[in-house]
């Protein structure tokens, strides 16, 4: 009689007693984030250096645009003389287009006073170029800079 | 003795009904399995592709870096040069002559190089790209202004000199990249040269 007690109270409560070895649902969201961030931080890590590479042409690029007006500046000052210091820093003097187009990029190039400003120092030139562009919705610019003086 | 008889049973029944069973089963290893497969594949295919990008970065910084030392040189010598023309097919050619009196010619080859050419003059003649082998020009072009002087300069003409260079890299994991570059450069003529 006692066994047949025994037997039902352990078949009845099998499923309350039974060791329930399972991972939780909060276990399983944890270990599945954590695979997913990796994956997607790879992914990106990816995307990014792939976006690196126009970049860093863009750089390329950008510099010798910039170096190439400091150059006009230049040519203008030798053909006008020294007392065209001022008129020759005058984009529109000079008759040069400020946007040009290379690999894809618009690039525009103007004198940012704010950042790096081209004067008249008296005996020198301050020529300061910045070239900027757009890649990806990010801006991007650079600056180009040279001294001249007037030694002849 | 009685309370030890049914200690024993109850022991006998707890492991008959709860005895832990220790293995995996078939559907468990194979959902493992294939997860472990999936996420290693993914892994790897991003691996490679990140090691083929930094292939191809590395190569297209070595083709800027040689694009941009030959540029240096080409306008180092432009810069003090005089009596400047371009000629040949697409004007991929110009030819002057030195600050030591050489005359220089760069030009375009057909080997997908900048070729530097010093003939005449007190000069030994000397041929030979100044591009590596790493990189490709694609295309070169040149474009030589003359400006009139004013004033005290008139009479003498101001060169400013266009160079437009396409390059591109060695090709890495099948992938080639471009990179057009255009600057000028103003030669110095001090002495009304």
């Amino acid at each position: 009689m006692e066994n047949k007690k025994i037997k039902k109270y352990f078949r009845v409560n099998k499923v309350l007693l039974t060791d329930c070895s399972g991972q939780a649902l909060i276990e399983a969201i944890a270990a599945i984030g954590i695979v997913v961030v990796g994956i997607l931080g790879t992914l990106s890590f990816l995307s990014t250096s792939i976006g690196l590479n126009r970049i860093v042409t863009a750089q390329y690029a950008g510099t010798y645009i910039g170096a190439s007006y400091v150059e006009q500046y230049k040519n203008c000052l030798d053909t006008k003389g020294w007392d065209s210091k001022n008129l020759c820093l005058d984009m529109g003097f000079l008759g040069v287009e400020d946007k040009i187009e290379l690999n894809g990029t618009n690039f525009s190039i103007f004198y940012d006073d704010s950042s790096c400003e081209s004067k008249d120092l008296g005996d020198k030139v301050r020529v300061c170029v910045t070239v900027k562009w757009k890649e990806k919705g990010d801006d991007f610019s650079l600056s180009v800079e040279d001294y001249f003086y007037n030694w002849r | 003795m009685i309370k030890q008889i049914k200690n024993k049973k109850i022991k006998y029944l707890f492991d008959k009904y709860f005895i832990k069973r220790e293995a995996f089963t078939v559907a468990e290893l194979l959902v493992a399995v294939g997860l472990f497969t999936v996420i290693i594949s993914i892994s790897i295919g991003s691996y490679i592709r990140m090691i083929q990008q930094q292939r191809l970065m590395t190569s297209l910084m070595a083709a800027n870096d040689n694009v941009s030392l030959a540029l240096e040189q080409m306008m180092r010598e432009i810069r003090t040069g005089k009596n400047f023309t371009e000629s040949g097919f697409d004007l991929d050619k110009i030819s002057f002559v030195n600050d030591v009196g050489c005359d220089i010619t760069y030009s375009f080859t057909s080997e997908n190089s900048i070729d530097r050419l010093q003939n005449g003059g007190s000069c030994e003649e000397n041929d030979g790209p100044i591009t590596s082998e790493n990189i490709k020009v694609q295309d070169m072009s040149f474009d030589v202004e003359s400006k009139p002087g004013v004033g005290i300069f008139s009479g003498t003409n101001f060169e400013l000199v266009t160079i437009r260079v396409e390059i591109s890299n060695e090709k890495a994991a099948g992938v080639e990249k471009t990179n057009k570059i255009e600057t000028k450069v103003s030669a110095r003529k001090y002495f009304g040269e």
